[in-house]
């Protein structure tokens, strides 16, 4: 399973940032770097097993901090 | 290569260099003549063989040569000239001095006129070798309608056109391709109808063009696309003039290649792959139920086995009881799982169409019989594949031949969706066919969208889409039709 | 980016597909029981002010979105803070769908599938066209809204000898105090969600006026949603409806013409992906909208991969099982959702309208 997520991030980045970076945008190839090797790392957690940590119970909390309820 | 420009004013010098550009050519062939009175009045006519009508070369040019009698006006005019005016009967005449141009020209079919003394060459249009004569189109037949077929040879193909078009809107642009083909290439509109920029962006890419060897419109076809990676068709061909000067007249460009029987044209939208002319002559009732056969019988030619798929491996709740048993029992002691025989079939079916269009015709016949009868029955028979895929993939096939030039994108399309269903069933087929419509809705052909009118439901849209509206129902004496309007409308 | 433009009535048909969104299968209001029609035409009566705000919004500040609209009203570091939430809203709301969408397959259509692939192929779909651009979007959704208004018809007139008109008496047998709590949340899920819109609305060709669009949209979008209660609601009577997770799909379950059609539900799912799929590429491209704005890139399509790759891990890591996802749609979206859907826009309407006037009178005066 990692490895087809590495080679479907290799393809990705194959057509997405060299196209970017032909395209000679500088500043949105970095971001895109960025943004796809945190994108890469998620990945990586979500193939392994591990969930993502969740939004859902901090939002309870702030809300019922807030309201209360 | 050449290491000269022009002629030699010699004529036997002109006749050695002649022989030493096409060594061992026999088809090359020199007249020397002589007029019989005047003594300097000598020359040479050059032809190919084979490329002019000799009837013109004899009757035409070197009988008026050999019988002109000089007379007290005519005796200071130098001869030349006095060909050019006087003497030939024929209409195309050039002086030229170019040896490319003149070269160009021999080739082409035209003979030359060399006189003693002259550095110039005097070319006379003489074309005439075997073409094929207009017969029906080959690949779009038609019940009712005209039976006329473009040729290969352009000026035979443009006069089909000239004659259903007879306006002096029509105009009509020469440009030649290919560096060594020489081949050439016309563009063909009427003027009043036709977008601007769509015109000026065509011109743009086939002028962009550099290509060694034009041979078939084909190749153009894909050489002046919008550069976009799929299946699809952006650029239209036809081999019917009545199909072509309708479409002029809707505001597309018709673009002729010499050599080739399938005229282009530009832009080229997905309803048109449902369109046929003949929908426009028959009764509307008959057109309508066609036209609705046909884009029902697409859906077919690309679903029918990756729903047949989905249903048997996946969902097999969906299907009637009855039917699904006796599925069952046919798929009894088969070894292939559904989707692999699936796959196979298909495969086997298109090897079949391949070699069938290539069979001699002489074994054709054995072969239909062989493959059909044999091949099948004895396939089922055997229990390798189940009858009930050798009706999945027949329908497929009869359902991909209602539309013939969609055949590319119905064999990918079908084979896309069937790999998606393999893998999730129906959902997958589903999936891919919300790829499909994401992947069509945003294709554009000349900067024209791809789906124009397809997908709605507004009354004007549907009326030249999904159904074929009665005379009655479009305005006709318009000057613009609605599909060229809207065209006009996208581009400006 | 500045060519992409949608006609009207595209922009319409992807308001409505987006009301429409995962309420198709999951149903609205669903507190109020039998009265839920009661609390969804409540709901709509709440949310033409936030509609009628959005479009005032898209019209003081003609051809400019959102995000634009946030930068010009509260300046350049309160307007980027709002920016960001609103790009946190959007990517939060696609996974919200796409999750929707994913335990659906996992509990009823392909419970041996892992929960990831179904989802990470609706979200490529969504990738796919957002690459496109919001054009091709309008297209494909206008096609696809007459598939799936064909689809419901065909199913309502199988599934009319199975219904009983008399399930939705007793009305108000519960009282008000559900209703309530029915229409609020249907308020936030999924009417006035449809404020996220405004970030993708910024260019609408045909020059109609704003309110049309989104009025019309709301009006149409959430009387189909009315619709499917109604049917569920006649096929499945009062107690099925309130223990099923996914109302539609067991309404639809029940229909057999002669043996011969029957178990059909396929067909509700056809309406529910081309529904999610629409709402969450709507999301998508705000999304990446957002993020370009933001950061100042060149063009969306840069992040948008990588986004609906995000948005797809945070789907599946968003609960851990079903009764965890209806909790937080029935009891917290309500408040979470709040001051995107209510507070941040009026605030944005006031700063808007005295900036407006402001300049109106500077150029008079």
């Amino acid at each position: 399973m990692i490895l087809i997520t590495i080679i479907a991030y290799a393809f990705i980045a194959l057509l997405d940032q060299v196209q970017t970076y032909k395209d000679g945008r500088k500043k949105d190839f970095l971001f895109s770097c960025a943004l796809g090797l945190l994108s890469f790392a998620a990945a990586l957690w979500v193939v392994h097993g591990e969930k993502l940590p969740s939004p859902t119970r901090p939002i309870e909390q702030l809300v019922g901090w807030l309201f209360g309820m | 290569m050449l290491n000269q420009e022009s002629l030699y004013p010699s004529i036997n010098d002109n006749i050695e260099l002649f022989m030493r550009i096409f060594p061992g050519d026999s088809t090359i062939k020199f007249r020397k003549f002589q007029h019989p009175l005047v003594k300097s009045f000598s020359g040479c006519l050059i032809h190919i063989e084979g490329m002019v009508s000799t009837e013109t070369l004899s009757n035409h040019i070197l009988r008026p040569i050999l019988h002109f009698r000089t007379s007290e006006e005519t005796r200071d005019i130098p001869f030349m000239e006095l060909l050019m005016e006087g003497i030939i009967e024929v209409s195309e005449l050039k002086l030229s001095g170019d040896l490319n141009e003149i070269l160009n020209e021999l080739l082409n079919g035209s003979t030359l006129l060399l006189l003693e003394g002259k550095e110039q060459a005097l070319l006379i249009g003489t074309q005439g070798w075997q073409s094929r004569a207009v017969m029906e189109p080959g690949t779009e037949k038609s019940v009712i309608g005209p039976r006329e077929g473009f040729t290969e040879s352009l000026i035979t193909n443009l006069s089909l056109i000239r004659r259903r078009v007879k306006s002096p809107d029509l105009k009509i642009e020469f440009m030649e391709l290919g560096e060594t083909t020489h081949t050439a290439v016309c563009l063909c509109y009427v003027e009043s109808s036709v977008s601007p920029k769509i015109l000026q962006e065509l011109t743009k890419r086939l002028k962009r063009l550099k290509i060694n060897a034009l041979i078939d419109s084909g190749q153009l076809q894909e050489m002046i696309r919008d550069q976009t990676l799929t299946p699809f068709e952006t650029v239209g061909n036809t081999e019917r003039p009545d199909a072509v000067a309708g479409k002029i007249l809707e505001g597309r460009i018709a673009v002729l290649v010499d050599g080739s029987p399938f005229v282009l044209t530009v832009p080229f939208l997905f309803i048109e792959y449902f369109q046929v002319s003949e929908d426009y002559y028959s009764n509307y009732f008959f057109g309508s139920f066609n036209r609705l056969m046909r884009f029902l019988g697409e859906f077919l030619a690309v679903s029918v086995p990756a729903i047949y798929v989905a249903l048997v491996t996946y969902n097999q709740e969906m299907m009637p009881t009855a039917l699904l048993l006796s599925i069952a029992a046919a798929r009894n002691s088969v070894p292939l799982p559904t989707v692999a025989e699936c796959f196979v079939m298909l495969l086997v079916f298109e090897i079949l169409r391949e070699a069938g269009t290539r069979i001699p015709t002489s074994i054709g016949q054995a072969v239909s019989i062989v493959g059909a009868l044999v091949l099948g029955q004895a396939a089922v028979d055997a229990r390798v594949v189940s009858a009930p895929m050798v009706i999945v993939v027949g329908i497929t096939g009869i359902t991909t031949l209602l539309n013939v030039k969609m055949k590319a994108a119905s064999i990918s399309t079908r084979f896309l969706l069937l790999s998606l269903s393999s893998f999730m069933g129906l959902y997958g087929y589903l999936f891919g066919i919300i790829g499909l419509v994401i992947h069509l809705m945003g294709l554009r052909s000349f900067g024209v969208p791809y789906m124009l009118t397809v997908g709605s439901i507004k009354e004007t849209d549907i009326k030249d889409t999904l159904f074929r509206s009665p005379w009655w129902g479009t305005k006709l004496r318009t000057h613009r039709t609605q599909a060229e309007r809207r065209i006009r409308k996208v581009t400006r | 980016m500045s060519k992409e433009r949608i006609t009207a009535g595209e922009a319409r048909t992807i308001m409505i597909l987006f009301i429409m969104g995962s309420t198709m299968i999951m149903g609205a209001g669903g507190q109020a029981h039998t009265d839920a029609w009661l609390a969804i035409l409540m709901a709509t009566g709440m949310s033409v002010p936030i509609v009628l705000i959005s479009a005032r919004l898209l019209a003081l500040y003609p051809g400019q979105n959102l995000y634009d609209i946030c930068l010009q009203v509260f300046g350049k570091l309160a307007g980027r803070v709002c920016i960001l939430l609103y790009v946190w809203y959007a990517i939060h709301l696609a996974a919200l769908v796409l999750r929707n969408y994913g335990e659906f397959m996992e509990s009823e259509a392909m419970p041996e599938t892992p929960m990831l692939v179904p989802m990470l192929f609706v979200a490529a779909l969504c990738i796919f066209v957002v690459l496109h651009g919001i054009e091709t979007l309008g297209r494909s959704a206008r096609l696809m809204f007459n598939v799936c208004m064909i689809t419901i018809i065909v199913v309502l007139s199988l599934t009319l000898e199975r219904m009983d008109f008399e399930n939705i008496l007793p009305v108000l047998d519960y009282g008000w105090g559900p209703i309530w709590k029915g229409a609020f949340s249907a308020f936030s899920f999924p009417f006035a969600e449809t404020f996220l819109l405004t970030a993708i609305f910024g260019g609408v060709k045909d020059g109609k006026s704003y309110v049309r669009i989104l009025l019309y949209g709301l009006l149409i979008g959430s009387g189909l949603v009315l619709f499917i209660t109604f049917r569920n609601l006649f096929i499945l009577g009062n107690y099925t409806m309130s223990n099923v997770y996914f109302p539609s799909y067991a309404a639809v379950g029940r229909v057999n013409v002669g043996d011969f059609i029957q178990r059909i539900e396929g067909t509700v799912a056809i309406v529910f992906v081309i529904c999610v799929f629409t709402k969450i590429s709507a999301c998508l491209l705000a999304a990446s909208y957002g993020i370009a704005k933001l950061f100042g890139l060149h063009s969306y399509r840069t992040v948008v991969i990588q986004t609906g790759l995000l948005v797809t891990y945070l789907a599946y890591s968003l609960y851990d099982n079903i009764m965890e996802m209806l909790h937080f749609a029935s009891e917290v979206y309500f408040f979470y959702a709040f001051p995107f859907q209510v507070i941040i826009p009026i605030l944005l309407l006031i700063g808007a309208e005295i900036k407006v006037r402001r300049g109106n009178r500077a150029n008079a005066g």
